[in-house]
């Protein structure tokens, strides 16, 4: 193709007719790049502990444990009663005592923080608003490790622990009980779990008759109470009910589930309908993002808690800086779900802090607050230089050049009734089915 | 679906796949009377380095006796209660701790038997025979 040479411009008598002088798509400025801010949904399954739980209040200046008592009904001596006959022996007779079972429970703190802001980019970058998007995510942040302290909790105190499809415990009664740590060496510790993780035989996942099994261990074995109507506000639908809490990949996999699909009504459509309704009209499921999941080193055996998140840090990568599944937790190959009754726990109501600290006035820079709610503070120490780069001091941040968010939290959880909540160990599956696929 | 042979020595362990896989059939081929046995491990080995850990036993038939306690009226009494028992205990490292058997083919003779299955694997297929032989797996991913 020919190219076309464009006189200077602007001109002045050309002739009529003479060249073609399209505009110079080059010529004015422009931005390299049109930004717009667009915001993605994030799953929204954080944990529902605080509305299936019991509160429990904490009152102050009363030591640092609280013991709950519990009155205990007397045990059920016996299958048959055999009085004795009035005109030829005496009677016998039955004395009947109750018992007190107490439980403890003490507070914990956790803080949380963002990183200090500066005012420069909140001038000139592109995205506003960043210390307001920042706070949402730290409120957020706190959400999902409140949920995980109680989750975590109450895998740790569960005096049971189940192992689908088990060569020889299917159900570990009683288990290891204990506070958990985060190196994994109290409670059910990881050496716990790396001994009994290969016994788990096939199927091993989930499935609707592994469930059949902990309903009736829980019902008859440990005498757990399922949800009784009026425990709960809205609770209508826990009425006599458990509650599984499982990931969606469980819950998919009902659709292929042998039990399931030899015993469908003919009605029930799962083919474009999927499945629905609760499971034998015993156990409602509560879905939860970043279930827990268990990583086995598959030379080594060991058992580790893969983070589930990470970020894409390539920049040649399409997405990069997005949040995406971690590897280990992508592959983790057994994962935990939850058969809970009525109020194993109680969530501790901790109220206001001393009044002392929580007053603010003319004379106070500040007031104690661990509610959790996130602000903003400029309380900041801030590194000085002296020529040559060394930092020798910390500065007041006098200018108020920085913000940071800042945020605290007091949390407890009391074990009232552990025995009602199962962790249920399984493999995770997305294809086990029977030969009708 | 994917169908794979693969050659296995007598007596040693061999890791034939890797990773969560369903098998659904397993043939097992050999010239002598031998017994094949599968395992889910990630390592051609069948069996596994265990920490000690601890744990909790029960002793389902435990009676605690309280002794001396008075009463208001200057009685001593010994109170005898019946019951079971938790204890905390600790099961010591072991460092053969051997992998069980999830699956296992036995052969009399020279000749072949087939198995159809559904067993699903966490961490990989290891298969050991006590002779030399040829196995046959039907699998898919789990």
């Amino acid at each position: 193709m020919a190219n076309y040479t464009v006189g200077s411009l602007p001109q002045i008598n050309a002739a009529a007719c003479s060249g073609w002088n399209p505009q110079d798509i080059n010529l004015y400025n422009a931005l390299p790049v049109w930004m717009i801010e667009r915001e993605v949904m994030f799953r929204k399954k954080y944990g529902t502990f605080n509305r299936i739980y019991g509160k429990i209040p904490w009152t102050p200046n009363k030591g640092s444990t609280i013991t709950g008592i519990i009155a205990e009904p007397p045990p059920t001596l016996r299958q048959f009663a055999f009085p004795a006959a009035v005109a030829t022996a005496c009677a016998k007779k039955d004395i009947i005592q109750y018992r007190e079972r107490t439980f403890e429970f003490a507070l914990r703190h956790h803080k949380f923080e963002s990183p200090i802001f500066q005012w420069l980019p909140a001038f000139q970058d592109f995205v506003t608003k960043k210390l307001t998007k920042n706070i949402d995510f730290v409120l957020k942040w706190q959400e999902d490790f409140m949920s995980m302290y109680y989750r975590g909790f109450m895998f740790h105190q569960s005096p049971a622990i189940m192992f689908c499809n088990h060569d020889t415990n299917v159900i570990v009664d009683p288990a290891p009980v204990g506070e958990g740590d985060e190196a994994g060496t109290t409670g059910k510790s990881n050496a716990f779990l790396q001994a009994m993780l290969p016994g788990i035989s096939s199927p091993g996942n989930l499935n609707i008759e592994n469930l059949f099994y902990a309903l009736s261990y829980l019902e008859e074995d440990a005498s757990a109470v399922p949800y009784q109507s009026g425990s709960l506000k809205d609770d209508s639908y826990l009425n006599d009910k458990w509650c599984l809490y499982t990931s969606s990949e469980v819950w998919n996999q009902f659709i292929n589930d042998p039990y399931l699909k030899e015993n469908k009504a003919c009605d029930l459509n799962i083919v474009t309908e999927g499945f629905r309704g609760s499971l034998m009209g015993r156990i409602t499921t509560s879905l939860h993002s970043n279930p827990l999941r268990i990583y086995v080193d598959p030379e080594t055996g060991e058992v580790s808690w893969p983070e589930p998140e990470t970020i894409q840090e390539n920049p040649n990568a399409p997405n990069y800086g997005q949040t995406v599944r971690s590897c280990d937790y992508r592959n983790a190959q057994f994962e935990v779900a939850f058969l809970v009754g009525m109020e194993p726990y109680s969530i501790v109501d901790v109220g206001p802090p001393p009044a002392e600290f929580a007053a603010s006035g003319p004379d106070r820079m500040g007031s104690l607050k661990w509610n959790g709610k996130p602000r903003l503070t400029d309380r900041i120490n801030v590194p000085c230089n002296v020529d040559g780069g060394e930092t020798v001091a910390y500065d007041q941040n006098k200018y108020d050049e920085f913000l940071q968010i800042i945020s605290m939290t007091v949390m407890g959880i009391a074990p009232e009734t552990t025995r009602n909540a199962l962790p249920i160990v399984f493999k995770r599956a997305r294809t086990i089915t029977t030969s009708l696929q | 679906m994917i169908t794979q042979s693969f050659t296995l020595s007598a007596t040693t362990a061999t890791l034939v796949l890797t990773g969560r896989w369903v098998i659904q059939q397993v043939v097992y081929n050999t010239g002598a009377a031998g017994t094949l046995s599968i395992y889910d491990n990630g390592v051609a080995a069948i069996t596994q380095s265990n920490p000690a850990y601890d744990t909790r036993t029960r002793d389902c038939s435990y009676t605690r006796t309280v002794a001396d306690v008075r009463d208001i009226a200057c009685n001593t009494i010994d109170y005898t209660f019946s019951g079971i028992s938790d204890t905390d205990t600790t099961v010591a490292a072991d460092a053969s701790f051997d992998l069980p058997v999830k699956e296992s083919l036995g052969l009399p003779a020279a000749g072949q038997v087939s198995a159809n299955t559904l067993l699903n694997f966490a961490l990989g297929v290891v298969l050991y025979s006590t002779v030399a032989a040829t196995v046959q797996l039907t699998y898919k991913q789990a």
